[in-house]
C-alpha cells in the first residue's frame, strides 16, 4: 500500500539506544525460549461447572457495594460466569485493536530494533486472542460485541506513536491485574486458570516492552519542549483509563445474569466509592509508573 | 406521558448529559457537528451510547448504523428518539 | 525539570522556582534527600525488600544504637577504632554550665571532658545486629534475614553521595550452614549484576580485602585464596553494593550453632541505597525522572524472566551470568598512585557492603 509508509515512522534514533537492543534481546530469548503451541498446550474440559466461581467474587464488578448484597450467591456466580466472558471478551477486541496498530508499525522507519520483537509480540498476541475466543465460544457459545467505537480522527503521528503504546501497555497492565488474580485462586477451575498463567507469562514481557517504548517514546515528546502537549497527553491517558476500566461494568453481563435493569445498575456502580477504590487499585500498577515517570502530570485547575 | 413528551425528556437528559462533559459549552445546537468539534470522541463513546440505550430503553443501538447517525443532535433525534 | 545535584541547594519545594531541588549535601557529610530522590530511593528499597521476601528472608527492625561492649565482642575497637561515632550526653555536673553558655552564645561544640563515658555507639554496619540478636541460638534452617539501618562512619573526608556521615544499608542476610550461606551469596551476585544489566548501569566486580580479620595472620592468607567478599563497582571508584562472607566468625562470637552443632556460617549482600542513587542520577545526567523510568523498566523487565520462570520451572533457572563480560579489570597500572581513590564499600566496616 502506498502512502501509509511516513504515517508511523519515527525520528531516527529514538529507538537507536544500545540498552534498549540489549533489552529487546532478552525479552526475545525468554519469548524463544517459553515458546508453546497454543492449539496443544491447553487440555479443554467438556464443561466448566455452571455453580463454581468463574471469577473470584472478589474481582466481580459488583464487589462491595449493596448491590452485592442483594444478589444471591446463585446470581453471583451465574455473574461471575458472564463478567469472566466479558473479560476474554474485552481482551479479544483490545488484542485485536492492538495487534492493527503494532502491525502497522512492523518493519517502519525507526521501528528496527523493536520490529525484532514485534514478530514475538504479534504471534503471541494472536495465540492469546486464539484461546480466550476459544473459551468463549466452548463454554458460553458467545462472545460479546465490541462495544468501543473508534471515530477516525487526523492523529498527530508523533503522539499517536507515544498513545499506540501507552494504551497498549496501559491495557495490559488492566487486565494483568486480573490475570495473577485469577491464575491463582483455588476456587476456578483449572482451565480458568491456566489460561490466565499463560496470558499473565506472556504479558509480563510485553508490559516490559511496552514500558521501555513508553518511557523512549515520551522523552522524545519531551524534547519539544511544548508543556501544553504533554499536559494533553496525560489528561488523554487518564481519560483512557477511566475508559477501559468502565468496559468491565458490562449491561451484557448483568442482562445474561439475569439482572432486570443492566444500565442502572452500571450506572450506580460507577458512581459508587467502593467501586472508584477498587478500579484506583487495580489502576496503581500503572498510575504510579507513569506518575513516577511525569508521563502523567499533575491535573491543572483551569485558572 | 405521550410519546412526544417522553421523547423530549429523553432528549433533555441526553443533552445534559452532553453539556455536563463539556463545561465549555452553553447549549448543544440541531446541526453542531458533535464529532468534528470533539463534543464526544473514541473516549466517550461508549458512554454516550449507554445513555442513549437508557433514555430509549432500546438495547444495542449500535447494530446497523454508523457513527453518522450520532453526529448532531437532530440525527440523534430522527434515529433513536423519534417514535 | 530540575536536574540540580551536589552542593548547597534548597531540597523542599523552591518557592523562586517551584522546582524541588534533588538533595542537599553539606561538607560535613550530612545529606537531605528532596522529594523526588526520596521517592526513587524508596522504590529500589521496595524492590530489594521483594527479592527478600522471595528468599524469604525476615523483615527486622533493630535498636538504632549498639552497646560498645556488644561490638566490642566482635573485635570491632580492635579492627576499627577510627569508624565508630560514639554517642554521649551532657555529664550531669555540666549541665548548669552548658546551659548559661547557650543562653550567652551559639553552640557549636561541647568538649569532651563535659560528656558522659559513651557505652554506645551508631551502627557502622546493618547487619551486626542480626548476629548479636541471634546470640546462643541454635538453628534447625538456615535463618534469612533482611534489615535496613542508617549507618554512621567517621570518614576523612565526605563527598555528595558518594560519602556520608550517615547513610542507608539494606542487608539480605544469611545465617546457617555453609552450603547455605554460599548459595544466598551466589544467588544475590546474579541477581544484582542481572538487575544492573537491567538498568543499564556498568557495574564492575572486584574483590575487596575485608580488614575485619586483620589481626589473625591466619585469616587474611585463607581471605587472600578464597575472597571472602566482592564489591559491586559504579564508575571505577564507588562500591554500591558486596556481597559478603564471614565464614563462621560470627557464628563462633555470638554462639550461634547450626542443627548439627557446628557453629553457624554466615554472609550477607548489602546495598548502600544513597550510592544507588548517586549511579542512578549520575548515569541520567541528574534527571530523576529519566532515574525512575529506568528503574521501573528495569523491574518490569525482572518481572518478565521470573514470570517465565515461574510457569517453567527448570527451564530458565537463573540469568546466565553476566558477570562473564564483567570480570575484575586487571589492576589498573597506576603504579606509584597506592592511594588511588576507592572509596570502599560499607563493608569495610567488616560486615555490610
Amino acid at each position: 500500500m502506498l502512502n501509509t509508509s511516513t504515517s508511523s515512522a519515527l525520528p531516527p534514533g529514538v529507538l537507536a539506544q544500545p540498552a534498549f537492543a540489549r533489552a529487546i534481546d532478552r525479552l526475545s530469548k525468554l519469548s524463544v525460549d517459553g515458546y508453546y503451541n497454543p492449539y496443544r498446550s491447553f487440555a479443554w474440559p467438556d464443561a466448566i461447572d455452571p455453580a463454581s466461581w468463574w471469577m473470584p467474587p472478589e474481582l466481580l464488578s459488583v464487589w462491595g457495594t449493596d448491590a452485592a448484597d442483594t444478589l444471591d450467591e446463585a446470581t453471583l456466580r451465574t455473574l461471575a460466569k458472564w463478567e469472566s466472558i466479558n473479560f476474554y471478551s474485552l481482551n479479544v477486541h483490545g488484542i485485536r485493536e492492538l495487534l492493527q496498530a503494532v502491525i502497522a508499525r512492523l518493519h517502519e522507519p525507526g521501528y528496527e530494533v523493536a520490529s525484532r520483537f514485534f514478530h514475538h509480540f504479534v504471534g503471541e498476541e494472536n495465540d492469546h486472542m486464539w484461546f480466550f475466543a476459544e473459551f468463549c465460544l466452548r463454554y458460553a457459545g458467545k462472545l460479546y460485541p465490541d462495544r468501543q467505537v473508534r471515530i477516525e480522527t487526523a492523529p498527530d503521528p508523533l503522539i499517536e506513536n507515544f498513545l499506540v503504546f501507552a494504551r497498549i501497555t496501559i491495557f495490559e497492565e488492566i487486565v494483568d491485574f486480573y490475570n495473577t488474580a485469577m491464575a491463582a485462586d483455588e476456587r476456578l477451575d483449572p482451565a480458568i486458570r491456566k489460561i490466565n498463567q499463560v496470558h499473565h507469562v506472556d504479558e509480563s514481557r510485553h508490559i516490559a516492552f511496552g514500558r521501555k517504548l513508553m518511557v523512549l517514546l515520551h522523552e522524545d515528546l519531551c524534547r519539544r519542549g511544548d508543556e501544553a502537549l504533554l499536559d494533553r497527553v496525560s489528561e488523554y491517558l487518564r481519560r483512557y483509563m477511566t475508559a477501559s476500566i468502565r468496559g468491565f461494568y458490562s449491561p451484557d453481563a448483568y442482562r445474561d445474569a439475569g439482572i432486570a435493569d443492566p444500565l442502572a445498575l452500571r450506572r450506580g456502580l460507577l458512581s459508587h466509592p467502593a467501586r472508584a477504590a477498587f478500579d484506583a487499585r487495580v489502576l496503581r500498577r500503572t498510575t504510579d509508573f507513569m506518575t513516577a515517570t511525569g508521563i502523567l502530570r499533575p491535573v491543572r485547575e483551569a485558572a | 406521558m405521550t410519546d412526544q413528551t417522553s421523547a423530549t425528556n429523553a432528549e433533555t437528559r441526553v443533552v445534559s448529559w452532553l453539556l455536563a462533559r463539556n463545561p465549555e459549552l452553553d447549549t448543544i445546537p440541531d446541526d453542531l457537528d458533535l464529532i468534528e468539534n470533539r463534543v464526544i470522541d473514541s473516549l466517550d463513546f461508549m458512554e454516550f451510547v449507554f445513555v442513549l440505550e437508557e433514555v430509549t430503553g432500546r438495547a444495542n443501538l449500535l447494530d446497523g448504523v454508523s457513527v453518522d447517525a450520532f453526529r448532531t443532535r437532530a440525527a440523534i433525534r430522527r434515529t433513536f428518539l423519534a417514535g | 525539570m530540575c536536574s540540580e545535584h551536589g552542593s548547597e541547594h534548597n531540597c523542599g519545594h523552591d518557592a523562586a522556582t517551584g522546582a524541588d531541588t534533588l538533595f542537599r549535601a553539606a561538607e560535613d557529610g550530612l545529606v537531605t534527600l528532596g522529594p523526588d530522590v526520596t521517592e526513587l530511593m524508596i522504590a529500589l528499597d521496595d524492590h530489594i525488600r521483594g527479592w527478600a521476601r522471595g528468599v524469604p528472608a525476615r523483615p527486622m527492625i533493630y535498636p538504632p544504637l549498639m552497646r560498645a561492649a556488644d561490638l566490642d565482642t566482635l573485635d570491632f575497637f580492635h579492627n576499627f577504632p577510627h569508624l565508630g561515632v560514639m554517642t554521649a550526653g551532657i555529664d550531669e555536673v555540666h549541665h548548669a554550665t552548658v546551659a548559661e553558655e547557650a543562653k550567652a552564645g551559639p553552640v557549636t561544640r561541647i568538649a569532651g571532658d563535659r560528656l558522659t563515658d559513651a557505652t554506645h555507639v551508631l551502627p557502622t554496619a546493618a547487619c551486626y545486629n542480626v548476629y548479636l540478636d541471634l546470640r546462643g541460638a541454635r538453628l534447625d534452617a538456615p535463618r534469612f534475614v533482611t534489615t535496613v539501618a542508617r549507618c554512621f562512619r567517621r570518614e576523612a573526608y565526605y563527598d555528595g553521595l558518594r560519602r556520608l556521615t550517615g547513610f542507608t544499608m539494606r542487608e539480605i542476610v544469611c545465617v546457617g550452614p555453609q552450603d547455605a550461606v554460599k548459595a544466598h551469596l551466589k544467588t544475590f551476585r546474579a541477581r544484582v549484576l542481572a538487575f544492573a544489566d537491567r538498568l543499564d548501569l556498568p557495574l564492575k566486580i572486584e574483590a575487596a580485602t575485608d580488614p575485619f580479620f586483620s589481626n589473625d595472620a591466619a585469616r587474611t592468607a585463607m581471605q587472600k585464596l578464597f575472597p571472602v567478599k566482592e564489591e559491586f563497582v559504579y564508575g571505577d571508584t564507588l562500591a554500591i553494593a558486596s556481597v559478603n562472607f564471614h565464614r563462621n566468625f560470627f557464628g563462633e562470637r555470638c554462639d550461634i550453632h547450626n542443627q548439627d552443632g557446628s557453629h553457624a556460617f554466615s554472609g550477607c549482600v548489602a546495598f548502600g541505597l544513597e550510592r544507588w542513587m548517586h549511579a542512578l542520577l549520575d548515569m541520567h545526567d541528574g534527571n530523576v525522572r529519566r532515574a525512575r523510568a529506568a528503574l521501573e523498566v528495569a523491574i518490569a523487565d525482572e518481572a518478565a524472566e521470573l514470570a517465565a520462570s515461574g510457569l517453567l520451572p527448570g527451564d530458565l533457572v537463573a540469568p546466565p551470568p553476566a558477570d562473564e563480560a564483567q570480570r575484575p579489570k586487571p589492576p589498573r597500572a597506576t603504579g606509584g598512585d597506592a592511594n588511588a581513590r576507592r572509596e570502599r564499600g560499607p563493608a569495610d566496616a567488616g560486615a555490610g557492603a
